[in-house]
């Protein structure tokens, strides 16, 4: 809807569609002959900026009375307002987008457009240490709520004008800013349209959190492994788009969304980059054995105690026979009612404030460990299996990579139950064909292991020095595929 | 059909069997097993199950208390009856050990225990076969080890330890013992054991009260099969040489007099090898044995720096090598039992010739061997001269 000419009328207009909200703050001025009026809302918008920017201009204005500036008021205004975030809005919709972005209106009597200008409050914390995926030795900044800032992060890192940020508004009601970011002679066109093409079908009133976005371009997917890596670090997001991967920032979000997103990418830590290879590699091969640990160890414990006992070594059978001695439920009931206990602490310890942490993690010692097994509802080796379970489940940083291993344990874990070894390998056959059979952004989930391209081994499951890595990934980037030499 | 998994939900119901499900603690871990043979003629099966609960420890902390339980049968699986009825639980032979068989037992035949053993799917077929000498198969599973926390244990680990350190025994496995037995021109053996003290204070717990142990159990000599009849004991110095030929012999010591004092070497890295021909259809078998030694123990005044005096030891430590050898092949000749193999050899040189092995037994006797014995000392050990 197109605006007014009289300012009472665009004002009050305003104002009702606000509902007479109490941020709303409105002031008519009287310059010569004309009327000027600005409105903002307060909640959103500073003080200071507005004084700054617009109001000091405006009392000269009035006080030096000059006759030329009067006979076009607007586009003195236009041009004399020292702030360089300053557009015409001409529709009552972009009225309210700016208002509610932070940003002042102004209107000069008579006309049917409006000026507005940048004002925004800052309502964002600053940059802060990533909180989620610490490192002992790399960057320690993280993404913010804010979108500028977050661009920021990414743009002081790689200053290649190659560097393109693709911005799209989505939800009908939040009007959130999506930004695909990308190195432009790297990064697959294909996939970049495909993904700006399912953002700009996305109809939804609103957008919180990257989370959401997830879902809506992987719509058909019920996978539980994660297929996008959400990160808040600005240096694994910048590592993978000089990879020729694609980001999706969001605003409010400090998780930015890394796609495609492969298993080893889960597996790898960015730290594994700032340190020294050898002893990378060493903690590498540790996250990929506590990957398979954390998600059969259960399941094969049931299954060689209750069935295929011929397994177990003689001394540990009978110390595992005399351990169970007692003990009332079956093996797979114990090691079940033991892994939920840890997944209730687990998730409180998340909710819960931190001063009250620590009176928790004292009842979840006891409670899991010593009186349990005193009480003689589980045996110690079940504690001992849940506990090296659980730990190693949370070498990942990305949650929903960790409760994707949770979901496939407790497969393992009824397979086991009802079949002992035959069940633990057919559950071993459904989840590694489940897993060849992931997809994402038109890339297998197992690239570049399965299938294995010997030319990208470069930094998968073992790294090379940096030195060595000449070449960014086949599966993603066809041309300018250099990272040494030449045009890179 | 949108919702195929609905078809899932009977096999729910008809899956949940559980096949072979069975938890730890309703398990009898048998790991050690005896059998005799009672003056009817019975067999006697006596089983040591591990995983007593033991009421003066905290069982948590894997201690745990051995039980024997025995019953008699016309059978094996007769007698083996008996026993489930005495067990609370199930009777579990997957881990067993070391199953020990009386002296008639092994002279009526191994028969009706190899069969038993080899049919029952849950047995594991690598549990070391071994003779009771002198006692009954029961009390030696009886005796208690302070070393040791099950008593099937200690006559596992010692079995597999004593053929590399002492020679005597070796150990062989189930397994082994049938492919020796089916295997054409060869016969089985099986190392013995015996109680040394008193077998009745072996079984009591005050027998790992005090430092200096009533009972103990001992390894013995081979034991010689015919077919699968026991046909006769060696003596330990049989033992050992029967053990230089077979290839089973890691360490030995060898000493002799020598003026007023001993020298003992030590033989290492043993290999033996027999290679067998035919003249003038005379069977002719050629044991050769290699070793290296060091001096070990030297009380004697002998110049040993000296090349002559060393060759001197050499010649005289082969000389004593192919007596041992001599002798141990010499009573298997005589109780033709041909724990070596040298039937299969010929068979497989000559197989035309030996068609059939019918009556190798006989035709054992009548081979003639040759004895190669090589022995160098490397190592004179870190003293020149005895003081």
């Amino acid at each position: 809807m197109n605006l007014d000419r009289n300012i009472n009328d665009i004002l009050k207009k305003i104002v009702d569609d606000y509902g007479n909200s109490s941020e709303i703050v409105k002031r008519t001025i009287r310059v010569g002959k004309q009327e000027i009026a600005y409105i903002y809302l307060e909640s959103v918008s500073s003080d200071d900026k507005i004084s700054d920017f617009f109001m000091k201009d405006i009392s000269d204005y009035v006080k030096n009375r000059k006759k030329s500036l009067f006979e076009n008021l607007f586009n003195s205004i236009e041009n004399s307002i020292p702030n360089s975030h300053l557009n015409i809005a001409k529709t009552y919709e972009d009225i309210y987008y700016y208002l509610s972005s932070g940003y002042t209106a102004i209107f000069v009597n008579g006309e049917a457009k409006g000026i507005v200008i940048e004002t925004k409050a800052g309502l964002d914390r600053g940059v802060t240490e990533a909180s989620s995926e610490a490192v002992v030795r790399g960057p320690k900044d993280s993404f913010t709520e804010n979108n500028a800032t977050n661009l920021g992060l990414i743009r002081k890192r790689i200053k290649d004008p190659n560097l393109w940020f693709d911005e799209t508004i989505v939800g009908k009601r939040t009007k959130t800013k999506i930004t695909i970011a990308y190195i432009q002679d790297v990064a697959d066109k294909n996939r970049v349209e495909n993904i700006k093409q399912k953002l700009q079908n996305i109809d939804v009133d609103g957008i919180l959190d990257s989370g959401y976005i997830r879902e809506f371009i992987l719509k058909e997917n019920k996978s539980s492994f994660p297929q996008f890596k959400s990160t808040e670090r600005p240096d694994l997001a910048c590592s993978s788009l000089l990879d020729g991967k694609i980001i999706i920032l969001v605003e409010n979000s400090p998780f930015v969304l890394i796609t495609p997103g492969l298993l080893v990418d889960f597996l790898h830590s960015p730290e594994d980059n700032y340190q020294k290879p050898v002893n990378t590699n060493f903690t590498r091969l540790l996250r990929f054995l506590a990957f398979i640990v954390t998600i059969i160890t259960p399941g094969f414990y049931i299954a060689v105690t209750t069935f295929n006992q011929q397994m177990i070594p003689n001394e540990l059978l009978i110390s595992l026979a005399l351990q169970r001695e007692g003990v009332p439920f079956p093996t797979a009931f114990e090691v079940l009612l033991l892994i939920i206990t840890f997944e209730i602490l687990r998730e409180s310890d998340i909710r819960i404030p931190n001063a009250m942490g620590a009176a928790i993690s004292i009842v979840g010692a006891l409670v899991l460990g010593d009186a349990a097994v005193s009480a003689g509802i589980i045996s110690p080796i079940v504690v001992i299996i849940v506990a090296i379970t659980a730990i190693s489940g949370l070498l990942y940083t990305d949650i929903d990579f960790v409760n994707a291993t949770r979901f496939w344990r407790i497969i393992f874990i009824f397979a086991s139950m009802i079949a002992g070894l035959v069940g633990f390998v057919i559950a071993s056959i459904l989840f590694i064909t489940k897993l060849c059979s992931l997809e994402t952004g038109n890339v297998p989930y197992l690239v570049p292991v399965s299938p294995f391209y010997v030319h990208d081994q470069s930094s998968v499951l073992l790294r090379k020095s940096r030195d060595k890595i000449k070449y960014r990934p086949k599966f993603l980037v066809q041309k300018n595929r250099k990272r040494m030499g030449g045009k890179s | 059909m949108k919702h195929k998994w609905i078809f899932l939900i009977p096999l729910l119901f008809i899956m949940t069997g559980c096949w072979n499900y069975r938890e730890l603690n309703q398990l009898a871990l048998i790991t050690t097993m005896a059998i005799d043979l009672t003056e009817e003629g019975d067999y006697k099966v006596s089983v040591l199950i591990a995983n007593g609960k033991n009421n003066q420890t905290n069982t948590r902390e894997g201690q745990s208390q051995t039980v024997v339980y025995s019953g008699k049968g016309k059978t094996i699986s007769r007698a083996f009856r008996e026993i489930n009825l005495q067990i609370p639980k199930i009777p579990y032979i997957g881990h067993l050990g070391v199953v020990v068989v009386s002296e008639e037992v092994a002279k009526e035949g191994m028969r009706g225990v190899l069969d038993y053993l080899l049919r029952n799917p849950e047995s594991v077929k690598r549990f070391y076969l071994i003779m009771a000498k002198d006692d009954s198969a029961e009390d030696v599973i009886k005796v208690l080890s302070p070393l040791e926390t099950f008593p099937g244990q200690s006559i596992t680990t010692n079995i597999s330890l004593s053929n590399e350190q002492e020679a005597i025994s070796t150990a062989i496995n189930y397994s082994k013992f049938v492919e020796n037995l089916l295997k054409v021109g060869k016969e089985p053996s099986i190392p013995t054991i015996s109680i040394s003290g008193d077998p009745d204070k072996g079984s009591s717990d005050k027998n790992l009260e005090s430092s200096d142990i009533k009972s103990k159990i001992k390894l013995g000599p081979v034991a010689l099969f015919k077919g699968d009849k026991l046909v006769y004991i060696a003596s330990k110095t049989e033992s050992r040489g029967m053990n230089i030929v077979t290839n089973q012999v890691d360490e030995m010591i060898i000493e002799y007099e020598c003026g007023d004092g001993n020298i003992v070497v030590n033989l290492t890295g043993m290999s033996s090898n027999i290679d067998v021909s035919m003249k003038n259809k005379k069977l002719l078998a050629t044991v050769s044995v290699t070793s290296e030694g060091a001096i070990q123990e030297l009380t004697c005044d002998k110049n040993i720096q000296k090349n002559e005096v060393i060759l001197e030891i050499e010649k005289k430590v082969e000389k004593k090598v192919k007596k041992k050898i001599k002798n141990a092949i010499k009573v298997t000749q005589e109780h033709s039992s041909d724990i070596f193999g040298v039937g299969n050899l010929f068979y497989k040189k000559y197989p035309n010739y030996f068609k059939n092995l019918d009556n190798w037994h006989d035709k054992y006797k009548t081979v003639s061997f040759d004895y190669k014995v090589d022995i160098k000392l490397n190592t004179k050990g870190s003293v020149q001269k005895s003081f």
